[in-house]
């Protein structure tokens, strides 16, 4: 498959890039009062309004290691169930649960990656920055571990419970 | 520690008012306080350089005077050096620049 | 008897006389003699005292025209070969010179430093613009680079058919990579070259900042220097002049001194003169005798007669060589007034 990574401080991350949508250059932000901490707010691309998740906080970093590197960032928006349902429904049922329209916070970006399915590997018990629940699993690249991150579980949304 | 430049500017007459050490440190200040009104066709403008505040010079600041009196077109030039205290008088007479401005 | 005893007496008398004048003539020449030597070496030695006196003076009017600060031109005009005369007059202007050109090569030193630090000034600017136009270049690089991703990402929606789109995606997104490490290394060289120019700057500060107050005390000592030169000049030429004044009178006096010594002829001439008179006196002895008186082969009358006509001769021939003396010392007297 093929993967569309980022950085996250110092963490390397993926996402298939097939649950992408689009990557942005960050921008304003609508806040959204009453919300979790991790929702940064409500952008509005080409009037599409998504909700933009902080993802750094979504994975529960302190205050420090948050607001070091919000002033650069990009947005990595991600495609909508129905979106990926026209192109891959089985990717969709089994890793898609989200109906609206979502974005992820993410620092610097990488490139495309071609990943072989076999070498997906379950994430180590030493793994920091990220809980093992938030990872679909890791690859080892070079010096790097790619980590692939289990979108579902990142927004809050458990796919067996769909 | 270096001095302070402010300039006061009439029809066709700058003040350059220097006030402590003029010394290499001012060289951005002092260019600036006069290129405005140098240069192409702004030739034949007088200057006033008062020293009155002045409490130190060295010879940067001579090559300064220098360069403000080329830039302001040399011969045609009309600067006035004025108010400075006797030793910095001295330093002026001893680089003989009353031979190229004139000092009251 | 009587007649050989008055012969006897008589050439006693003569021999007697004659050894007399002799021995003051002796006398007379020795007096001739040691005056003739003085004057010699008297003569000799007030004309040494002149020539002293001469050189001497001789030497102090070279002093004084070195003293007297001769022009620059003058010595110009002296050429190589003149003996360069050096006064502290000329040393003092001299150094007042070393030292203006020194203030004024400092000044210049100053002036074109200035000019340099504005150039500087201007480079460090274009510096500044340089980075700001590469930080455009990384936007658009980094705009390039979301582009490509976003290609990509369509792409793969695509699948196999997205696949040549794909790499030409991944293509931009290289050249978006490269641009953006160009265009880092051309940050890294500005700033080494802001670097360097932070460097230059102060290089330039040093060279253009003397402080000047050594120019303004060493100008106090020389103008100082100036004016006690002056002052020694000043005693100096008195100085001299007075000593000058002293050579001119002890000229003076040694050729008066000299003039007097022409007497040495006055006293040869008398010596001379003396010497006819003691002529005179012996022929006058040898002429009368008292034989003559004594001789009785004559009559009285003539013998008295012969003798008084021999003193009238010899009262004339004295008289004669005496008017010839007194005419030539007179005369002389007034070649040495004229002398």
């Amino acid at each position: 498959m093929l993967v569309s990574t980022f950085t996250l401080g110092e963490l390397y991350l993926g996402i298939d890039i097939i649950l992408v949508r689009e990557i942005n250059r960050s921008m304003e932000c609508t806040p959204v009062p009453g919300s979790q901490d991790y929702i940064r707010g409500m952008l509005n691309i080409r009037g599409r309004v998504i909700s933009l998740f902080d993802l750094k906080r979504r994975l529960g970093w302190s205050e420090d290691e948050v607001s070091d590197s919000t002033i650069k960032q990009y947005n990595v928006i991600m495609k909508t169930r129905a979106e990926v349902m026209k192109i891959n429904p089985e990717l969709a049922t089994a890793r898609c649960p989200w109906e609206d329209p979502v974005g992820l916070a993410v620092d610097q970006l990488g490139d495309v990656r071609e990943i072989v399915d076999d070498n997906i590997l379950p994430p180590p018990a030493n793994l920091r920055g990220i809980a093992a629940d938030f990872v679909h699993g890791v690859v080892e690249f070079e010096q790097n571990l790619l980590i692939i991150i289990d979108v579902a579980m990142v927004l809050g949304l458990d796919k067996h419970n769909q | 520690m270096s001095g302070t430049i402010s300039v006061t500017r009439e029809e066709s007459e700058t003040v350059i008012n220097i006030k402590g050490r003029f010394n290499f440190e001012m060289h951005s200040q002092f260019r600036a306080a006069y290129q405005e009104d140098t240069g192409g066709d702004k030739k034949g403008r007088r200057f006033v350089i008062n020293l009155a505040g002045t409490e130190y010079i060295d010879s940067s600041a001579l090559g300064m005077l220098l360069l403000l009196r080329e830039e302001a077109g040399t011969n045609e030039s009309d600067i006035e050096i004025t108010n400075a205290r006797p030793e910095i008088q001295k330093i002026l007479e001893t680089a003989n620049f009353q031979r190229l401005f004139k000092i009251s | 008897m009587s007649d050989e005893l008055a012969r006897k007496l008589s050439n006693d008398l003569k021999a007697e006389l004659n050894r007399e004048v002799a021995s003051v003539r002796m006398e007379m020449e020795q007096i001739r003699d040691l005056v003739q030597d003085a004057i010699v070496r008297l003569t000799d030695s007030f004309g040494g005292m002149r020539d002293q006196s001469n050189r001497q003076l001789a030497l102090v009017t070279t002093l004084t025209s070195s003293m007297e600060g001769n022009s620059d031109q003058e010595e110009a005009q002296e050429g190589e070969d003149a003996v360069k005369r050096i006064n502290i007059r000329s040393f003092v202007s001299e150094t007042d010179q070393i030292l203006r050109t020194f203030v004024d090569h400092i000044i210049l030193v100053s002036r074109q430093s200035m000019e340099m630090v504005h150039r500087v000034d201007e480079l460090a600017t274009q510096m500044n613009e340089v980075s700001s136009l590469l930080k455009d270049i990384n936007a658009i690089a980094e705009l390039t680079n979301v582009l490509s991703l976003n290609a990509r990402i369509v792409a793969a929606r695509a699948g196999s058919s997205g696949a040549a789109f794909s790499v030409v995606a991944g293509e931009v997104r290289k050249l978006s990579k490269n641009s953006h490490e160009f265009s880092d290394k051309i940050g890294a060289v500005v700033g080494s070259a802001k670097t360097n120019i932070h460097a230059a700057k102060n290089i330039i500060e040093v060279m253009a900042s003397k402080d000047m107050s050594f120019a303004i005390e060493s100008k106090g000592r020389v103008d100082e220097m100036m004016e006690e030169v002056s002052d020694i000049d000043r005693y100096t030429s008195e100085t001299i002049a007075q000593v000058s004044g002293i050579a001119d009178e002890l000229n003076q006096s040694v050729g008066n001194a000299v003039m007097s010594l022409q007497f040495e002829d006055m006293v040869s001439q008398l010596s001379a003169s003396m010497e006819r008179k003691f002529a005179v006196i012996e022929q006058f002895a040898e002429v009368i005798g008292i034989d003559q008186l004594t001789d009785e082969s004559q009559p009285m009358a003539e013998r008295v007669e012969k003798l008084q006509e021999s003193l009238n001769m010899q009262i004339q021939s004295f008289d004669e060589v005496d008017r010839q003396a007194v005419q030539q010392s007179s005369m002389d007297e007034g070649d040495i007034e004229l002398f």
